[in-house]
């Protein structure tokens, strides 16, 4: 006996969500760094990546907890002419922004789980518990990166940088690397690790039930996942994005 | 596929999973505030790939152990393989924490100016192969002056010259290490003990 589910039951349409939000912050970033961000700042990290990086760390912790760090603040806002109430908004704005795209991750990361673990128990195969491992995986993730968050907001953190940023503006392509805080970082990586590994899971399932629609989507789910985890993090959105839509507009399921 | 197979399998995902794991955490750092020595006391190295050794120590000479690194510190010297050693020095004196950021690409279509290849692939700063491949990205010396080898013993002297077990470099942890600024967070004892 076999039943039908839809991947948007099993959990595609919070990662639909979290994707669409995602996605949108990314374009922001991009916006700001080709319109607000100019050429004199590409030549200064050129010219010394690593104290840019460490400038840029400094800079985030700052903005995220504006009360733990007193003297950048203080610098930032006299640099930048904003008054600091202003600046406490932004702090704030910054902070939901990163609260919300963690917190869709960590519910779609939970609604994933659930879903493979339905398909999971009704045959206990092999591919059952590696999906089951890539969705405790996409779970962990959002934890960690919360977890970073709220350490970023209730401690003082000093930030540890030992890798120059990169920021080219020149070139046709914005190549541009930012130092985040290490939870954060590995927990956007194990979500995406997480969700390739349950796209190869259900790219298994839908070869056997020879749902070409299905295979295609899939593919492209694992193409943006792999590269998101190789550095091309928003062309990867993007196409994990237009899978999940896809996949979630034309009902694909799987048999089970 | 019977069950020796699939338990065989099950295994080397664990495998993978837990080296991924394992080679890209990175300790958290908890820092002794006050302490009343030279600057060597003050410097922090995070390594990556490396877990954290937690020091615990007592008396005056503040010897302690971590769970992969050993270290008697008055002036935080230590053997071992690797480790991170703090003292509580006295109790109610709790520092900043201190972590390590990891670059994260936003946008790299490819890249294309890269004044120092990290390695000669074309994605020099992915995320799982970065704290990997460390030793062979970072070019710039570290600036403490630890021992070879040296792992981190926290002491947690009651003295106040007890000093931080400070980590040392093992050859392989060739990165950059950054001073820390010590600032007091909460509100200590001085002198309770």
């Amino acid at each position: 006996m076999s039943i039908k589910i839809t991947l948007s039951d099993l959990g595609f349409m919070d990662l639909f969500k979290a994707f669409i939000a995602w996605t949108i912050v990314l374009l922001i970033v991009a916006i700001i760094i080709n319109l607000l961000v100019g050429t004199q700042y590409a030549t200064f990290i050129q010219e010394d990546p690593l104290k840019a990086a460490r400038d840029f760390a400094e800079a985030f912790v700052t903005v995220v907890n504006p009360s733990a760090h007193p003297s950048t603040f203080t610098k930032i806002a006299s640099r930048y002419s904003i008054s600091q109430i202003l600046f406490f908004a932004l702090s704030a704005i910054v902070n939901s922004i990163l609260f919300t795209i963690f917190g869709l991750a960590l519910l779609s990361g939970l609604r994933l789980w659930f879903g493979v673990h339905t398909i999971w128990k009704s045959p206990r195969s092999i591919l059952g518990l590696i999906a089951l491992t890539g969705a405790s995986l996409s779970l962990i993730g959002p934890v960690l990166a919360l977890i970073g968050l709220v350490l970023l907001l209730v401690t003082d953190v000093t930030p540890v940088v030992n890798q120059g940023m990169v920021l080219t503006l020149n070139s046709p392509f914005i190549y541009m690397t930012l130092p985040f805080p290490w939870p954060i970082t590995i927990g956007t990586f194990l979500w995406i690790l997480g969700i390739g590994i349950i796209g190869a899971l259900l790219l298994i399932l839908l070869i056997r039930n020879k749902d070409f629609l299905g295979i295609a989507f899939m593919a492209i789910l694992i193409i943006g996942s792999v590269l998101s985890i190789i550095g091309m993090l928003l062309i990867g959105f993007i196409l994990m994005l237009i899978a999940s839509g896809l996949v979630v507009l034309t009902k694909v399921g799987v048999a089970v | 596929m019977n069950s020796r197979t699939a338990a065989i399998i099950f295994l080397v995902i664990v495998l993978i999973i837990t080296w991924i794991l394992m080679s890209s955490i990175t300790p958290l750092i908890i820092k002794t505030s006050e302490s009343k020595s030279n600057n060597v006391v003050n410097i922090v190295s995070v390594s990556k790939s490396q877990m954290p050794g937690i020091g615990l120590g007592t008396g005056l000479f503040g010897s302690g152990f971590g769970i992969n690194g050993l270290g008697t510190g008055l002036f935080g010297s230590g053997f071992g393989f690797s480790g991170i050693g703090f003292g509580l020095h006295g109790f109610g004196k709790f520092g900043t924490l201190a972590m390590l950021f990891i670059n994260e690409p936003i946008i790299s279509p490819l890249p294309p100016h890269i004044t120092q290849p990290a390695i000669s692939l074309t994605f020099s700063n992915a995320l799982m192969i970065s704290p990997v491949f460390s030793w062979s990205t970072i070019t710039e010396q570290p600036v403490n002056m630890g021992s070879e080898g040296g792992g981190g013993g926290g002491s947690g002297g009651s003295s106040g010259e007890a000093a931080n077990g400070f980590h040392g470099i093992n050859s392989m942890n060739n990165e950059v290490v950054k001073t820390v600024v010590i600032k007091i967070f909460l509100p200590c004892y001085c002198g309770s003990l």
